[in-house]
């Protein structure tokens, strides 16, 4: 599949442009050069291990902590050195940040109240804030008295209501259960389309990440890996790091030729060069492939040979584990009804790779 | 194991209380009875003359004002100067300072009563650096010991370490992320403080203030060798009438009566601590 260029994003101007930008404390480089751009009204997701920077670089974006180098401009204004208070990039903290002895109203307002926005105007905005998070029932309590959403829905209210040029969002559903976790989730995403905000959200789930964002960056190491918006990054992840981390089972070792693949001995034709391949770049390499997109036929028609060597009964799929001749393993999951029949343990069957994506070889 | 009954618990810790209760209540009884002319001893029948000798004494009633209106002004500048020491301690990005103000703290804490009276005593004598400064620039020499000033002065330096590493504790405890908050939604530095962290630090400041005050209205060592006789606190002139009349009675009714004196603010700010955690502490029930 080709990268389908998003016309849409490429005619909306520019919000948020960061260059270059890098960070260390002591001695530790916990950014090592950051480029990325966020259209007007574009949700961008920073997703990574822990410990690989994305916090280090919301701060940054946020005012919070100093880049070493580099650069950010917010709407073509340039803010790397600006206080935090004069970017209007409202950031939402991971433990919300509620203040504790103002009520939620009071809390929402203090934005409203820093900028001298007159009273009945502050009323007004508060409420407004309030509506659309779904809280105007508990303005009067205090953050002690709400439920975890109630308090991260607090969070978000409070910075919209300054009409911020950008949000930030640090791990906003963290201390979330799972259930509330994605509803708060699909809210964010409905509430954000709606105000047109752009936004940056630091997450290490892929699928928050995949759920909420238009286009996503996998940072590893203090780098981007990878920006893509999600299909694209699910489907073909440019790097062995990138696939991993988005839950690719099957990275295998092949041999890339014009026209063809050979993996375990078997070679497979091809009509047209995988995604990741680069003309001239033949021989060996590494690829990837998801359980989902991989079929199973009886050996002779045209694929890997294989031995199945394990299977799990996974409810509406099976989950088979193929042994190639080669000890490479390779797992394969295909829909499972009441009048298909499943593969016993030991039958040779023929693997039928498809979304074959070529990694790049590590650095 | 089993565990310990945490009840057993409670028998040494009541038989410590007793102890010191037994001992305030001798005390108070003590405070009834009369002296023997010349002597150290004392008997029935028990009155209440000795309080009402301790009111009518001018220099009893002055040294009890003095006495509070100095722990106040102690009190005070604890505040003043411990409130921004204790805040660069807690948020202050440079390690060094932090470290430079803990070093500072603790060398006060742990050097001796008399060591910082003695050395009070040079710096702030007429001959110390203080005036031998105010001299080089031609300006009058101020006198600061044998003085309130001096009493004052030093007594501050004593409580300061207790104020600071109360008010540390309660600060640190305000999440950083509060202030981060308020600036990234508009606020500045300073209105951050203001709206966050300086409401939020008020149930901290009170119990600081509190463990100032009662330090400084209980000083002795200070006064007797920086006020060169002249600076009586109350704590001193009970211990004259021990000293120099041998009139326990009247000491210890001295000493209740200066007991309520340092109870009565502890007591009223404890009051009010309960409505400003209530209001700074988030929580309304
Ligand atoms: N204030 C700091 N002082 C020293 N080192 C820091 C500081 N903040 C971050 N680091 C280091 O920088 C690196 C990146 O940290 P950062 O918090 O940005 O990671 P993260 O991707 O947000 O991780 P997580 O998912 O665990 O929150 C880490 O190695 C961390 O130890
Ligand atoms: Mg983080």
């Amino acid at each position: 599949m080709q990268h389908v260029p998003d016309i849409a994003a490429q005619e909306r101007a520019t919000a948020l442009r960061i260059s270059g930008l890098k960070k260390s404390f002591g001695s530790t480089l916990a950014v090592k050069g950051v480029s990325l751009d966020l259209a007007e009204g574009g949700i961008l997701a920073l997703l990574g291990p822990s410990g690989c920077g994305k916090t280090t670089i919301l701060r940054m974006i946020a005012g919070f902590a100093e880049p070493d180098s580099g650069t950010i401009a917010l709407n073509g204004r340039d803010i790397t050195r600006l206080a935090p208070e004069k970017r209007n990039a409202a950031m939402v903290f991971q433990s919300y940040a509620l203040f504790p002895h103002m009520t939620v109203a009071e809390n929402v307002g203090y934005g409203l109240k820093i900028r001298r926005v007159s009273r009945s105007e502050r009323e007004t905005r508060i409420w407004d804030a309030l509506k659309l998070v779904r809280l105007d029932q508990f303005a009067r309590r205090y953050p002690s008295e709400l439920s975890g959403g109630q308090q991260q829905r607090t969070a978000l209210a409070r910075a919209i209501a300054t009409r911020p040029d950008l949000l930030l969002l640090d791990e906003p559903f963290g201390a979330l259960d799972q259930n509330l976790r994605e509803a708060m989730q699909i809210e964010l995403r409905k509430l954000q389309e709606s105000l047109g905000l752009a936004t940056v959200i630091v997450t290490h789930d892929q699928q928050e990440a995949m759920i909420l964002a238009d286009r996503i960056a996998v940072v590893n190491d203090g780098r981007i890996e990878q920006l893509s918006p999600p299909a694209e990054l699910y489907d073909h992840p440019r790097t062995r790091f990138v696939a991993e981390f988005m839950g690719v089972e099957n990275i295998l070792d092949a041999v890339l030729a014009p026209g063809s693949l050979t993996v375990a001995g078997s070679t497979i034709a091809l009509d047209r060069p995988p995604a990741g391949a680069r003309p001239g770049r033949d021989g060996p390499c590494q690829i990837a492939l998801r359980a989902e997109a991989v079929t199973l036929g009886d050996p002779g028609i045209g694929g890997i040979g294989g031995t199945i060597g394990y299977r799990t009964n996974l409810g509406g799929r099976v989950l088979y584990e193929v042994s190639l001749s080669d000890g490479q393993m390779v797992k394969v999951s295909e829909a499972r009804a009441p009048d298909l029949p499943t593969r016993p343990v030991g039958q040779k069957v023929s693997v039928v790779p498809g979304g074959i994506t070529v990694l790049e070889p590590a650095a | 194991m089993k565990p310990v009954p945490v009840l057993w618990l409670i028998w040494p810790l009541l038989a410590v209380l007793g102890l010191f209760f037994a001992a305030l209540l001798r005390f108070a009884d003590t405070s009834l009875l009369q002296q023997i002319p010349g002597t150290a001893m004392f008997e029935g029948p028990r009155s209440l003359g000795n309080y009402a000798d301790t009111f009518a004494s001018p220099l009893a009633r002055k040294a009890l004002w003095d006495t509070l209106v100095m722990s106040l002004q102690i009190t005070g500048a604890a505040i003043v100067l411990g409130y921004p020491l204790a805040y660069l301690m807690a948020r202050s990005p440079s390690k060094f300072l932090r470290n430079a103000i803990f070093f500072v703290l603790i060398v006060t804490f742990l050097s001796g009563g008399i060591t910082r009276a003695y050395a009070w005593m040079l710096v702030l004598g007429n001959n110390g650096p203080v005036n031998g400064l105010l001299r080089e620039f031609g300006l009058p020499t101020v006198r600061m010991v044998n003085n309130r000033t001096g009493v004052v002065l030093s007594i501050v330096h004593f409580v300061l370490p207790f104020f600071v590493l109360t008010l540390l504790g309660a600060i640190r405890n305000i999440p950083a992320s509060l202030e981060e908050a308020a600036r990234s939604h508009g606020a500045s530095r300073w209105a951050a403080f203001r709206d966050v962290t300086l409401p939020l630090s008020v149930p901290g400041l009170v119990s600081a203030s509190l463990l100032a005050f009662t330090l400084a209205i209980s000083s002795f060592l200070f006064p007797l060798l920086l006020g060169g006789g002249r600076v009586q606190m109350f704590a001193n002139l009970i211990y004259d009438k021990i000293q120099s009349s041998f009139d326990m009675p009247a000491a210890s009714a001295m000493a209740m009566i200066f007991l309520v004196f340092a109870l009565l603010p502890i007591l009223a700010l404890n009051l009010i601590r309960g409505s400003l955690s209530r209001r700074f502490g988030g929580t309304r029930r």
